[in-house]
């Protein structure tokens, strides 16, 4: 069939060529299909939704230029005048500013049944009755904190006995009381849970770091607090001035810093994995790049060696179709041994940062997509110079002999 | 002869400019790529602590709880020890006199002013240090001297500030005497020093390889007055219950439970000049846990690691998995853009093969054909590792919009990483070169002669 049999030979005969280009198809396969498999991974992590209304909403940070102490009526009263402002949706205190990666982790286990404790890594956040309106969050089930329920100490004070109340995210939940069972009305460790909302991200956002969210309505009178302010669409940017000379006014003897929208904060998070994606990216164009015009290179190379023995096929009565097939048919061949060889180089490059840089196992369908992927680019960086062909005359043939 | 074959290299380029531009630039691109990776790794590798490397040592102690079984935590380094450990343990250690000097620090932060409100309060992160900071980081005074050891074990308002801060504060005069409100609270100036800012922040990594750089230093002995937490991370982890108290705690007795039970915030350096220094420091490091071991403040048998700077720096992963595994892909980047070089140029000098032929048959030895060609590929190398410099500087700078501010400041190539670049580039071209001339000049010239 076709001239399987014919271009072997040739190839046979003329292996360096051949054999670079198939080891340098192989790499790049290696290359792409890994590269590729990461990007893709990153991107999951950065386009997961965070659950809260990111795009509406800016935190900023009081420090105090004197007393370490804050009284919790300065903070009422503060919130109470950045809710008046035009514009402003909501606003709440926290204890860290949402999506920042950072704020209060820690293990909490639901002992209920003590033969099998449920444990879990739980993001603390701690706001008030208007936390759930400001973050734009969903009650599922029970209730959010009441103003009421608001307790405020030094984080030195016994406090853990004053925590009137606990909202968990469904994930939370989901974890130390089993998939979608309501936990609302009983006791974890010795808090009462009185609702649920949906699942979201709001102090972390690395993957895996915490199971979910546990809301209490608690102020630490000793760290300096944060307000989060939630907008109306196209209002943020105004506000963000505003704000800090409202609380500048009500009160001169205190810095108001990190004035951050939500946005930027995500930003800031997933920075690592934002560069490795556009590395990656570059990498795979440059060397899907390198490796196409590579191929284009020496298919023109080969097609201008063998200007004569075309134009003997030609005379012989080949069409212009069967040396351009000719040509991508080679191509083929030699891709096709690359790809294989490619499959087990990609698997290695793999199994190596599986093993050192603790990085995931290659899925079948990047290896086969990746294989797709290099095929098709060594076709068609074959087209444009297996197309020159059709320009070679039959009589040349007839020249020079 | 050799400028009459860089003359016959330049024509050839000349002949093909297509092919020759797409040589060049692909060993260009090859050599960018993958010095942008190194470049990166050797910045965030960068040892500021190698004069001192062999004497100074981070200490972990395995302080986990029981119950604690993995290696991943958040608060383990990747030999699977904690990194951080707590106010009581370092207190007792201080105590030692074996180590030529030893460090107990944590970060801090503070509104910073002056009484007369000459400089606009900001927030600033500070150091809180037993007063061998300086002498075992090797940080010169300018002015004054660091504070008296009592202020290492009891309250004292004094503070030692870097040359940059006397700068914004006292116009960098002496300013020892005067005073600087942390808080609202004065603190007396007793030494400038000179600015301690290695990067990454060897002494102090916590906070990531960039944030562990202060321009202030408070003693070690502000604790219970101030009531201090650290700006940055406090575990607390075991495998008992927390006490309960009958009575309420005052706020004092809970913070005296923080610094006596297992909450761990504290870093510690010690400097041991010789082996025998180090094994007494091992063993009397030994002794103390044995002996807490009993009483069952540690939780697990003894384990402790002594890290140099270099070391900790690895233990750390400064060098993040994601820029290792960026940096190897650039390397076999590299490699299939020699290897697309090799095809190219073999396929190019083959052709021209014909002309070897007729050389070779008028009498040049094989020797000189394949210096000829080895010319030609050169010229093609070393263009295109002048190139590949040039954009291996856009590479950074694509990197630096990337990373983090800290981070950007120190990607840049060095005299090291720019020679290197050149010595990668004379390589790629050299490996690219030689396989094809040697081909070249193996071919018969009777085959080519017979042809024409």
């Amino acid at each position: 069939m076709f001239e399987f049999g014919p271009i072997v030979r040739t190839l046979w005969r003329n292996k360096t060529g051949a054999i670079l280009i198939i080891i340098q198809t192989a790499l790049t396969l290696g290359i792409v299909a890994n590269a590729a498999f990461v990007v893709d991974q990153r991107r999951q992590i950065i386009e997961r939704p965070t659950g809260i209304d990111d795009q509406h909403l800016f935190s900023l940070q009081l420090a105090p230029l004197s007393e370490t102490s804050f009284s919790y009526q300065d903070v009422q009263r503060d919130l109470h005048e950045i809710r008046r402002l035009p514009g402003v949706i909501d606003a709440s205190f926290s204890n860290t500013s949402p999506l920042s990666n950072s704020g209060s982790s820690s293990d909490m286990t639901n002992e209920e049944d003590p033969q099998k404790p449920m444990a879990a890594m739980v993001d603390l956040y701690s706001t008030d009755s208007h936390g759930l309106n400001t973050l734009g969050l969903t009650l599922l089930s029970g209730r959010f904190l009441e103003e009421q329920e608001v307790t405020a100490s030094s984080s030195f004070e016994d406090g853990s006995n004053s925590i009137k109340a606990v909202v968990l995210s469904r994930s939370l939940a989901d974890k130390l009381y089993g998939k979608d069972v309501d936990p609302t009305g009983k006791l974890l460790n010795g808090l009462p849970v009185v609702g649920v909302v949906a699942s979201a991200m709001v102090s972390y956002v690395a993957p895996g770091y915490t199971d979910g969210v546990a809301f209490i309505p608690r102020f630490a009178t000793n760290y300096p607090p944060n307000y989060v302010i939630r907008c109306q669409p196209q209002q943020c940017e105004q506000l963000m001035v505003k704000v800090p000379e409202l609380l500048e006014k009500l009160d001169p003897n205190r810095m108001v810093r990190n004035v951050r929208t939500m946005a930027d904060n995500k930003h800031n998070s997933y920075r690592r994995d934002r560069s490795m994606v556009v590395m990656m990216t570059a990498t795979i164009i440059l060397v899907s790049a390198v490796t196409g015009l590579g191929i284009v290179g020496l298919t023109l190379l080969w097609v201008n060696q063998r200007r004569k023995q075309i134009g003997i096929r030609r005379a012989l009565g080949a069409t212009q179709l069967a040396i351009i097939r000719y040509f991508l048919l080679e191509n083929v061949v030699i891709t096709g041994i690359g790809i294989v060889v490619g499959v087990i180089i990609s698997l290695a490059i793999n199994q190596l940062m599986v093993q050192h840089y603790s990085m995931t196992a290659l899925p079948v369908s990047y290896l086969l997509s990746g294989m797709v992927a290099v095929w098709l680019l060594g076709l068609l960086a074959a087209l444009m110079p297996a197309w020159r062909t059709i320009r070679i005359s039959p009589a040349l043939a007839t020249r020079n002999i | 002869m050799l400028s009459y074959y860089l003359q016959l290299a330049w024509l050839s380029v000349r002949r093909t400019p297509v092919m020759s531009l797409l040589m060049i630039l692909t060993l260009a691109v090859g050599v960018a790529v993958s010095m942008t990776m190194l470049t990166l790794q050797h910045v965030m590798s960068t040892n500021g602590l190698a004069a001192k490397n062999d004497t100074l040592y981070a200490l972990q102690i395995d302080n986990a709880s029981a119950g604690d079984g993995g290696t991943s935590s958040g608060n383990k380094l990747t030999n699977g020890l904690p990194y951080l450990l707590s106010y009581r343990t370092v207190t007792t250690l201080l105590r030692s006199d074996i180590p030529l000097h030893q460090v107990a620090m944590h970060r801090w932060a503070a509104a910073l002013s002056l009484e007369n409100n000459q400089v606009r309060p900001s927030k600033e992160l500070v150091r809180v240090t037993s007063r061998d900071f300086f002498a075992l980081f090797g940080v010169p005074f300018i002015y004054g001297q660091v504070w008296d050891k009592s202020a290492d074990n009891d309250a004292r308002y004094q503070v030692v500030i870097d040359r940059t801060m006397n700068q914004r504060l006292f116009n960098g005069e002496n300013s020892v005497g005067r005073s600087l409100q942390l808080d609202g609270r004065p603190y007396q100036v007793v030494g400038v020093v000179e600015d301690f800012n290695p990067l990454p922040s060897v002494q102090d990594l916590t906070q990531g390889a960039f944030g562990g750089n202060a321009s202030i230093y408070l003693p070690f002995g502000l604790h219970r007055a101030l009531q201090m937490m650290p700006y940055g991370s406090m575990t607390y982890s075991s495998s008992h219950p927390r006490p309960q108290p009958q009575e309420p705690l005052t706020p004092e007795q809970q913070y005296e439970q923080i610094l006596q039970e297992r909450y761990f915030w504290m870093q510690y350096w010690v400097e041991l000049p010789d082996a025998d220094t180090k094994n007494a420091f091992v063993s009397y490091l030994r002794n103390y846990f044995d002996e807490q071991r009993k009483t069952d403040f540690f939780e697990r048998d003894f384990k402790y690691a002594l890290s140099t700077p270099s070391q900790w720096l690895a233990l750390n992963q400064v060098v993040s998995n994601d820029t290792r595994v960026m940096t190897w892909l650039a390397l076999v980047f590299l490699a299939v853009c020699i290897i697309n070089t090799i095809a190219l140029l073999l396929a190019k000098l083959l052709k021209q093969a014909p002309e070897t032929g007729i050389r070779r048959a008028l009498g040049a030895s094989r020797s000189a054909i394949f210096i000829q060609n080895l010319v030609e590929s050169g010229v093609i190398g070393v263009l295109g590792g002048l190139l590949g410099i040039a954009l291996s500087q856009l590479g950074l700078g694509l990197v630096r919009t990337l990373v983090s501010r800290d981070e950007a400041a120190v990607v840049y190539s060095d005299g090291l990483t720019l020679l290197l670049t050149i010595a990668l580039a004379l390589l790629a071209s050299i490996i690219a070169g030689c396989y094809p001339a040697w081909r070249v000049s193996r071919t018969s010239p009777a085959y080519y002669l017979k042809n024409q």
